[in-house]
């Protein structure tokens, strides 16, 4: 008898019927334990013939992955090309520890996360985490020191780690699970872990339970973060990509822009503190100003625009008031506007000693609607600066302080809300397997 | 070299003895597990059974160079366990070394022999997640899992006897760095001390 080389029949993609709702199901996984329908969330056996339904988690619609990861996408990663295989989402509840200055302690929480099972076309795995913040490519250890969670909250897997603070303990259970799976799911299996992180990655322990909460198994894991722009890459969504690299480019334009307009727009506020260029002065005693009031001499306004007016006392008499009025009137002698003023100057001594105050003038912004030739007519009240002698000046090329102020601030927002935009899109940062 | 030649109990195909020490055969024609029995004949043990082959890149007489060491593939045991199965392929040298590759799920752990218990585990009473001294100069070692599984089938020759739908229990652990298994078998209980190793590192010929 000549001899035979053995030639196992070996397992390849399969179809059949969901045992839930009699749509048609494929395992292309060889090795696959559990496969689940994609139109009523049954879990089934994928390695008996009967396929019987394992159990029922939640219906595909509710779960929807967070992002462009799908069950049937191809990666290359790490230079291999995996499928993905199957996603199982995990809901936690744990402890999370947060620290404010020098007190510390731990928060309740509930999250949501999805395990990827990726498959390489040698059948080696590769599980990838995702939540609403990120992606985690998934490592199972051996660590050199291993342990689980007790009440010193505290672990040290590797010696070279030191100890340290558990970051997050609690447990999980599965709430959905779709496409293959290379481990059975039984209903009611949860986990327990803990993990603490160490350089950028996180160290998790995790055990698993049964029914009655007994650990049935305990993985150490080290969890090692990656980009969004790597795994796009590496998915091939060069349209993403390109969509991404438009918008970081307008983003980064919008912040320049911005930037540019809100240093201006700051300059021009600082200088519209200043009183503008004068345009004409005039003193006059307040002696003069009589009853019917006292008309300055004609000025040219030479332009359409914003000026200032402002009245002024040189001096008045110690505990005693003055009043003074301008309006500035046009060709026509229509009043364009008013500009008037209760001065003081008051003193005495008080308990914290002697103390003085004074108001010695007054302004008024107004709008020339055009070039032509205007006047000013004063009006006093002398009252005890009789002897004193008022100032009238016009100040041009004045700039209103709240608008550029308000420009400042609108731009520098811009600026905040494009750094924003851009730190939230993802960053390319080149990831290397360990 | 050494070499025997055997006619299977179930269907008289020859069999083929390449290691000496080996205590069971597979027939390559019908898949018949039997043991060797000392006085030089087969005795069929369960039922024929052929092992489905779901893709791995390892099978009988490949060679694979492992810590500097070449093996020839000489068998394998699938088990049968609550959450899928593994294969263990039994490896051994040119210069005796045998050692133990177990591949589950696309990952590979190398193990080999340590030790034989002096003593019987009772599986029920071993907890997991806590470390526990084994005793006979093995001492402690973090237990990470516990499973009664069974033997589904074997493919070529096997070092201990094995007949198919016999359970088989397994402890495994961790100690200083190192993957520890323990079989819980009838006769022995053996120890197994390993350590993962990639697919990449693995230099199949």
């Amino acid at each position: 008898m000549e001899p035979i080389v053995a030639t196992n029949s070996q397992a390849s993609a399969k179809q059949f019927s969901c045992q839930g709702c009699g749509n048609a199901l494929h395992i292309t996984h060889p090795r696959a334990q559990v496969v689940a329908c994609q139109y009523c969330g049954a879990v089934l056996d994928a390695t008996s013939e009967t396929h019987q339904i394992i159990t029922r988690l939640g219906a595909p619609e509710k779960f929807q992955p967070y992002s462009f990861i799908e069950v049937g996408k191809k990666a290359t990663l790490d230079g291999k090309t995996y499928q993905v295989m199957g996603r199982t989402r995990w809901k936690m509840q744990y402890e999370e520890f947060w620290r404010e200055g020098s007190e510390s302690g731990y928060s309740t929480e509930i999250w949501l996360y999805d395990e990827w099972l990726l498959m390489d076309e040698r059948r080696t795995y590769l599980y990838l985490v995702e939540d609403k913040e990120g992606y985690w490519i998934s490592y199972e250890i051996t660590p050199d020191q291993p342990m689980t969670l007790d009440h010193s909250l505290r672990l040290a897997f590797f010696q070279n780690h030191g100890i340290n603070i558990v970051q997050e303990y609690g447990e999980a259970d599965i709430v959905y699970f779709e496409g293959e799976s290379n481990y059975h799911l039984h209903k009611g299996d949860r986990i327990s872990f803990a993990s603490y992180s160490f350089k950028g990655d996180m160290y998790i322990v995790e055990s698993r339970l049964n029914k009655q909460g007994e650990v049935t198994e305990v993985e150490f894991f080290r969890e090692s973060p990656i980009s969004r722009m790597a795994l796009l890459e590496a998915f091939g969504e060069q349209e993403t990509i390109q969509s991404l690299d438009d918008q970081r480019v307008i983003w980064s334009f919008v912040r320049l822009v911005s930037l540019v307009v809100g240093v201006v727009m700051s300059l021009l506020t600082i200088l519209s503190f200043g009183p503008g260029k004068t345009a004409y002065e005039k003193e006059v005693m307040v002696s003069a100003i009589g009853q019917e009031g006292y008309d300055l001499d004609d000025f040219k306004i030479p332009a359409k625009g914003l000026y200032k007016l402002k009245i002024s006392l040189n001096t008045i008499a110690n505990n005693s008031q003055a009043y003074l009025m301008a309006y500035i009137m046009d060709s026509s002698e229509e009043v364009l506007n008013t500009v008037e003023g209760e001065f003081y100057h008051e003193s005495g001594v008080d308990d914290e000693g002697s103390w003085s105050e004074s108001e010695l003038s007054e302004t008024m912004l107004f709008r020339a609607e055009g070039p032509g030739a205007y006047t000013i007519r004063l009006f006093a009240d002398a009252g005890g600066a009789a002897n004193s002698a008022a100032t009238v000046t016009l100040y041009q090329d004045i700039m209103l302080t709240r608008y550029v102020l308000i420009g400042a601030i609108l731009a520098f927002l811009i600026v905040w809300m494009a750094q924003n935009r851009l730190k939230q899109l993802p960053a390319y940062t080149p990831y290397r397997f360990k | 070299m050494f070499q025997r030649q055997f006619e299977c109990p179930s269907c008289g195909a020859p069999v083929i003895q390449q290691h000496a020490a080996s205590r069971s055969i597979v027939c390559g024609y019908c898949h018949q597990t039997s043991h060797i029995l000392p006085a030089g004949q087969l005795a069929a043990a369960g039922a024929q059974h052929l092992l489905v082959d779901y893709g791995s890149w390892l099978s009988i007489g490949k060679t694979v160079s492992l810590a500097g060491s070449e093996y020839l593939i000489l068998g394998r045991i699938r088990m049968n366990y609550e959450d899928g199965f593994w294969d263990e392929w039994f490896l051994r040298s040119q210069d005796g070394a045998e050692g133990w590759l177990q591949e589950d799920d696309g990952s590979f752990v190398f193990f080999r022999q340590t030790k034989v218990l002096d003593h019987r585990l009772l599986l029920d009473e071993i907890p997991v997640g806590v470390r526990i001294n084994l005793g006979s100069g093995i001492g402690e070692v973090f237990t990470t899992s516990k499973s009664t599984a069974t033997v589904e089938g074997g493919e070529g020759e096997l070092p201990f006897r094995i007949k198919p739908g016999d359970p088989a229990d397994f402890i495994e652990g961790l100690q200083k760095g190192q993957i520890l298994s323990v079989e819980l078998l009838p006769e022995d209980h053996i120890v197994f001390t390993g350590y993962t190793i990639s697919l990449d590192q693995l230099q199949i010929a």
